[in-house]
């Protein structure tokens, strides 16, 4: 035990030593300071910070630095941090002991070197080595057990999170993404957003019969004409004219039933509005023939996609 | 308003007769130009509607389609002189009136041309590739066509029966001149010849020895099946014998309005700015153009009404050749003018 205390004064002073001797570089020095010199365990981090004054104009050669990983069977390098001030650089070294020591000894971190770029030329810096004490660990005596695994402890229970929270927000969200579908179905005119057939009939079928309960005049008859006109246009998506009936039919089939009447009523048409012969238009299709002719039209036009 | 109603029914009934005549002489061209010329149908309707409108007309089309050949029948069956020009860049406005040449004792004459020579009875004058010729030749040549009439030789020479046909060159932009719009306007109808397009005619076009010898062909219409004399009394009395009624007349008022605003008028064409599409033309000669083709379009038709359709029928080759465009759009012209005139007649409701 004394022994152990002598040699662990004598590292001390040896490390005391290094830290104190200035390195061999043309008066330039090198200084280690070490966090704590003894008690280091088997998996402790040895931290070091290592300052070396540099000469006006020079910068350190982060190349020549020493890589991360492992430096001896027993020291890992775990980081290296590199700090430049006027006139010095501080190396943050941190290893990793991974020396199992059965009693309490000196091991040596080894030393390095690093070049500083000073003008044009390269100038080598030697970091010197330095000792530091490594202790054993006390021993663990758990009571024997036979199963290996008896040695382990049962898991913690998990706790209950509170759920009603989540499945509010869950509920708000679900609820965020229906409302967010009512646009999209109105832009793609789904559901309730389907757009109806087009029913240009049944709109004049209903102007007709105001027309009819305003009493049979001339210009009513008139009206009723242009009002069969536009519906007519408004199913074609273009203007209809007397020599198109035939077109129109080709391309409605549902109306192709009522081509007679359809017929009559652009002559007729064309006679009170072209020939200024309304009366005689009158006479050859009444306004209750138009009336029928718009029935039957609206009642054609459901038969549409 | 009755009154005139009555007089005018009048009026049709005493034309009436006069005007079925005129309307089988019609139909008899119509098949006689139709005999030789097949494959235009079309362009032979549109060529009957403006010589019953007394009207001056400019074609259009590819080489070779048979513009001359259809213009040289419509000119035999017709009667009268036909006269071909060809316009050339060095052309001017002298060598229509004047022949010059040198005569056997070795002095330089100067005679009327053959243009002159035949003014009284001159009833076709095909000028050919009226853009190759320069604007002094254009402008002589507007004159005689809005005048019948030029001064030569201290005289002034008057052509009582002459129909003017231009062919504008469509293809080549060098060593041309573009017709100014004033020019354009002057003219009836733009009236397009395409070859063919059914087949059997195309067939019959290229294998039938009947259709290569251009003189043998026209000889297959014996002589003339109405006398151009009388076709300007004859545009009168049709002009007098078709009613417009008030609706066709708010309907071609209301066309009018669409293709000189098409914007206003809810007409949207791909790609156009329809604000700036149509800078001008459409002129109240134009319409009033238009309205005479579809009066004499309804004659044919054997109707003494004007109605829509006969408008539509006539619309674009009355109208588009009027229309001019924003300088941007004046390349695609053809296309855009087109359907610029489809558009407004599918907008402009009727009656």
């Amino acid at each position: 035990m004394v022994g152990r205390i002598v040699l662990a004064l004598v590292m001390v002073l040896l490390v005391g030593a290094a830290q104190a001797q200035p390195g061999a570089n043309d008066g330039q020095a090198v200084t280690v300071r070490a966090e704590r010199d003894i008690g280091f365990f088997a998996g402790d981090l040895v931290t070091a910070e290592i300052t070396i004054a540099t000469p006006p104009g020079a910068s350190l050669d982060r190349a020549s630095l020493p890589v991360p990983g492992p430096v001896t069977y027993w020291l890992d390098l775990r980081a290296i941090t590199v700090a430049e001030h006027k006139g010095a650089v501080t190396l943050r070294m941190t290893y990793q002991n991974f020396y199992v020591a059965l009693d309490a000894r000196p091991m040596e971190i080894p030393g390095f070197s690093v070049r500083l770029q000073v003008g044009g030329d390269a100038r080598t810096m030697d970091v010197p080595p330095w000792t530091i004490g490594v202790s054993p660990l006390r021993e663990v005596a758990p009571p024997a057990k036979e199963d290996p695994k008896a040695y382990l402890q049962a898991d913690r229970p998990a706790g209950l999170a509170d759920a009603v929270r989540w499945w509010a927000v869950a509920g708000g969200l679900a609820g965020a993404a229906i409302l967010a579908l009512l646009p999209l179905a109105y832009h793609h005119a789904w559901g309730p957003f389907r757009r109806r057939v087009d029913r240009p009939f049944a709109i004049a079928i209903r102007h007709l019969r105001r027309l009819e309960a305003r009493g049979e005049t001339e210009e009513g008859y008139l009206e009723a004409l242009l009002v069969l006109h536009r519906a007519l246009d408004r199913a074609d998506g273009r203007r209809v004219l007397a020599d198109d009936v035939q077109t129109f039919l080709d391309r409605h089939s549902v109306f192709a039933s009522l081509d007679v009447p359809l017929e009559a009523f652009f002559q007729a048409s064309r006679r009170a509005f072209f020939g200024s012969a309304s009366a005689q238009a009158r006479h050859d299709l009444p306004f209750r023939d138009l009336l029928v002719l718009g029935r039957a039209l609206a009642v054609a036009e459901r038969g549409r996609t | 308003m009755a009154f005139t109603e009555t007089a005018s029914m009048k009026d049709f009934t005493s034309n009436g007769a006069a005007l079925n005549d005129l309307r089988t002489a019609a139909n008899a061209l119509e098949t006689a130009v139709g005999q030789v010329v097949v494959g235009q149908a079309r362009a032979i309707r549109l060529i009957t509607i403006s010589i019953f409108a007394r009207g001056h007309v400019l074609l259009v089309g590819d080489v070779g389609v048979g513009k001359t050949t259809l213009l040289r029948a419509f000119g035999r069956a017709l009667g009268g002189a036909y006269e071909r020009m060809e316009g050339t860049v060095d052309m001017m406005p002298a060598d229509l009136l004047y022949h010059t040449f040198i005569n056997e004792d070795g002095r330089p004459r100067v005679e009327p041309s053959s243009l002159l020579a035949q003014a009284d009875s001159l009833s076709i004058f095909f000028f050919n590739e009226i853009n190759r010729a320069r604007p002094q030749v254009h402008a002589l040549l507007l004159r005689l066509m809005a005048e019948r009439s030029v001064t030569a030789f201290k005289r002034t020479y008057q052509f009582p029966f002459l129909q003017v046909y231009a062919d504008r060159n469509r293809v080549e932009k060098e060593e041309t001149f573009e017709l100014p719009a004033a020019a354009r306007d002057r003219f009836f109808m733009e009236i397009p010849v395409e070859a063919p397009t059914d087949f059997e005619a195309r067939r019959q076009l290229i294998f039938d020895p009947r259709f290569h010898d251009v003189d043998r062909l026209l000889d297959g219409i014996g002589g003339p099946v109405l006398d151009h004399r009388g076709l300007e009394m004859a545009a009168i009395q049709v002009q007098q014998g078709v009613h417009t009624s008030t609706a066709v007349q708010d309907y071609v008022t209301r066309l009018w309005d669409a293709i000189v605003r098409p914007a206003a008028a809810g007409i949207d064409l791909p790609a156009i700015d329809m604000d700036r599409l149509v800078q001008g033309g459409a002129s109240p000669r134009g319409l009033a153009f238009l309205v005479r083709a579809a009066r004499v379009r309804a004659w044919l038709e054997g109707r003494d009404m004007l109605v829509p359709e006969d408008v539509r029928d006539v619309f674009a080759e009355t109208m588009a050749h009027r229309v001019f465009l924003d300088p941007i759009y004046e390349l695609r012209r053809e296309t855009i003018v087109r359907d610029l005139c489809a558009a407004v007649l599918a907008t402009v409701p009727a009656p």
